[in-house]
């Protein structure tokens, strides 16, 4: 019976050179159907509570997404999950493209990665088995060689490479994963994790079609073809496939919650430098991901004072934002080298610019001077010394022996006060959006188990007008009162409550945060009608929302295991005193009110005060009272 | 806020950012309008044709203004910038 799956898993022992499959049924996939959901529970089941990170124990879960694959718009990712180097506690990033579809495609949900091979490798996957290559020849080449060198191998032109960098294979905290060169699972360090394995690429190659997975194959391809035709009818999608992340600079800057220095400022004031209209002149095109209309990934190429080729992705707004406002830098061209650099070694943009912001302070307060850094100027609006600094994290050579720790380590190292503006939950660095201008973002960022992240529920603007298209989308979640952006009381913490089991629910489906309403074009029926139309499931609404709670919850307890508790849903002190610079001046997150609206998040999740565990009471009604006993295998 | 006479012919710069491009004439972000008359800034934007509730900041030659202040009048040769409620990226 179809069920959108292949029903099988692969498992690969690096310690021992073996690869196995194994199956499950549909009773188990209706519950871990696929992403977040699929990867946390073979993490939590089988990594031993404590392991090193970079250790032989961790267990690195790449997961497809359920719907990954589909002729759908927006269904392409996976999820990268294992014990973070960098946090120590649950690591999560989702990456596009068109690995995950093709892992699918190869007759694969995941691939587990236990142990440690005693020699560089690469695995091959092709069309239900697996096979561990030697990889010494590849370790230390740049990524296109190495793409370049497998297709050549296998002979497969369209084999979908992903694979890590330098920054990778020298076990950089922060080190990164990319698919196809131009797909990034770019946070909390998995890059590291795969490097610790010494396994630099997975290559997978696949002749099954998501037809031959879908219980209802044509009824899925109706819908995605409508959808594909409403992508331009809609102002939020018709936006992402006219400028990408990008358009986001200016809007954001104009409502002061454009991350500057460090997350001083809310506002950039040479924004134009590293706005859109300076974006367009760097820009060369865009690229698409598997079966998607939108063509977001944005593509830049020039040769001016620096030469940057299309070989990668971006700078997408991130990039932007954290390597220009945030670092004070307001050169677009440089910013775009600065991107091209960290997708060439393999870092993630978001740690590496926070971490340089952060530093760049220190040295601001005389904490840090280029006698500490090897000596690199490192200091607000030193773009030259940024680009220097990017190869040395990566290689963890002069200055980036310390910068490659990330903001926290970096802190506990230098001390004098400058935790209080190290800008990390967890340890991982804040994404590009300033939360003092929405704090249901700040919610994510503090009680996110996998830190600082901005993909984990809705943005506050969204709900501020119920007239507007984003509000309507987010009707049939059961959001029907607007409230403010500034606003942290009962409502909108029902809303994020919402928000993050909705956008939880996406990364176990695979679909991009750009696909569904609210933020986009895909209304929350057609989501509904996508899976039934896959699975043959009867899904509803509430369903697909216990889906994204139980992912959650599969997190929460992977960190309850390995110590964290409430105290560690916390932002960093910066953010609860005043924005500094633009139309949010004088705004902060105040203290009390924040902490009252955790403790209502936990009381609507189900979660200890105190201790911010889940009770075993929601445990039982997701199905997770096994996680409570440590590893072990649940019932279905 | 004195910023000229309501009745006399004027010529705006409008700038849509993000997705609101998508209800520029021809989905296009960046245009010139000439309206009959001076007017204050939210019947200027309901002559557009953007949906006052689909825009989180105004703009009036750079300076953010509250779209409901009657005081503020679109005059000759104005500038307006319409931002979204922007989200993750």
């Amino acid at each position: 019976m179809a069920f959108g799956s292949n029903g099988a898993i692969l498992r690969v022992d690096l310690t021992r050179g073996t690869t196995a499959v194994e199956t499950f049924d549909e009773a188990f996939y209706r519950r871990y159907p696929g992403g977040k959901a699929l990867a946390a529970y073979h993490l939590l089941r089988e990594m031993p509570a404590g392991a090193d990170p970079l250790g032989p124990d961790n267990v690195l879960v790449l997961a497809a997404g359920l719907l990954a694959g589909a002729p759908l718009s927006t269904a392409t990712r996976f999820s990268a999950i294992a014990r973070s180097p960098l946090t120590g506690g649950f690591g999560e990033s989702e990456a596009g493209g068109y690995w995950g579809p093709e892992l699918k495609m190869a007759g694969f949900d995941a691939i587990i990665l236990t142990g440690r091979s005693p020699e560089p490798v690469w695995l091959w996957v092709r069309d239900g088995a697996a096979e561990i290559r030697d990889g010494r020849a590849l370790w230390g080449q740049d990524p296109p060689t190495v793409q370049a060198a497998i297709r050549e191998e296998t002979g497969e032109k369209l084999a979908r490479v992903l694979q890590i960098g330098r920054a990778g294979e020298n076990l950089v905290p922060y080190a990164m994963i990319m698919n196809d060169l131009r797909h990034y699972n770019g946070r909390t360090g998995m890059g590291a994790v795969m490097g610790s394995k010494n396994v630099r690429v997975i290559a997978v190659k696949g002749s099954r079609r998501y037809a031959e997975l879908a219980h209802d194959p044509q009824a899925l391809a109706e819908i995605g073809k409508r959808l594909s035709k409403t992508v331009a009818e809609h102002p939020q999608s018709w936006d992402l496939r006219t400028k990408g992340t990008p358009g986001l600079t200016d809007g954001l800057n104009a409502a002061g919650i454009l991350p500057t220095r460090n997350f001083r400022l809310g506002s950039f004031e040479q924004v134009e430098g590293i706005g859109w209209h300076a974006y367009e002149a760097i820009r060369s095109g865009t690229r698409s991901c598997y079966a998607c209309a939108i063509r977001c990934k944005p593509e830049t190429a020039f040769e001016g004072r620096y030469r940057v080729t299309d070989t990668y992705d971006g700078p997408e707004y991130e990039a932007i934002a954290g390597f220009g406002s945030n670092c004070a830098i307001f050169d677009i061209e440089l910013v775009a080298r600065a991107n091209e650099l960290c997708n060439e070694v393999g870092l993630d943009v978001i740690s590496t610019a926070g971490t340089v912001a952060f530093v760049m302070e220190c040295v601001e307060h005389g904490l840090l001077g280029p006698a500490d850094l090897g000596g690199l100027d490192l200091r607000f609006g030193n773009g030259e010394a940024l680009l220097e600094a990017i190869p040395l994290i990566a290689d963890r050579r002069g200055a980036g022996e310390l910068l490659a720790l990330g903001s926290r380590r970096i802190a506990e190292r230098v001390g004098g006060g400058s935790a209080a503006f190290a800008m990390q939950v967890k340890g991982l660095e804040l994404a590009m959006h300033e939360p003092r201008g929405k704090v249901g973002v700040a919610l994510g960022y503090a009680t996110n188990e996998a830190g600082a992240d901005h993909l984990v529920a809705f943005h506050d603007p969204i709900f501020v007008n119920p007239e507007s298209v984003a509000f309507k989308g987010a009707v049939p979640l059961g959001i029907t009162e607007p409230v403010g952006a500034l606003d942290l009381g009962e409502k909108k913490v029902g809303i994020w409550y919402t928000g993050e089991r909705w956008n939880s629910a996406e990364k176990v489906l695979g679909l991009c945060f750009f696909g569904p309403a609210p933020r986009s074009f895909m209304q929350v029926d057609d989501v509904v009608a996508a899976v039934r139309a896959a699975t043959g499931w009867d899904v509803t609404v509430d369903e697909l929302l216990e889906i994204g709670e139980r992912s959650v919850n599969l997190a929460r307890m992977f960190n309850v295991r390995e110590g964290f508790t409430r105290k560690d849903d916390r932002l960093p002190d910066r953010l609860h005193t005043a924005l500094e610079g633009g139309p949010l001046t004088g705004t902060s997150i105040d203290r009390d009110a924040f902490e009252a609206a955790i403790s209502a998040l936990y009381a609507l999740k189900g979660w200890d005060p105190a201790t911010g565990a889940p009770t075993p009471e929601r445990l039982g009604r997701l199905g997770l009272e096994w996680t409570a006993a440590g590893s072990g295998k649940p019932s279905a | 806020m004195d910023r000229g006479r309501i009745g006399q012919a004027v010529r705006v710069r409008v700038h849509l950012w993000g997705e609101l491009g998508f209800y520029g004439p021809g989905k296009r972000a960046r245009f010139e309008i000439r309206i009959d008359h001076e007017m204050p800034i939210s019947d200027a934007l309901r002559l557009i044709g953007v949906p006052e509730a689909d825009v989180a900041v105004f703009g009036l030659n750079g300076v953010v203004v509250r779209l409901g202040d009657p005081a503020i009048i679109v005059t000759d040769d104005d500038r307006i910038d319409c931002f979204p409620p922007t989200s993750g990226g």
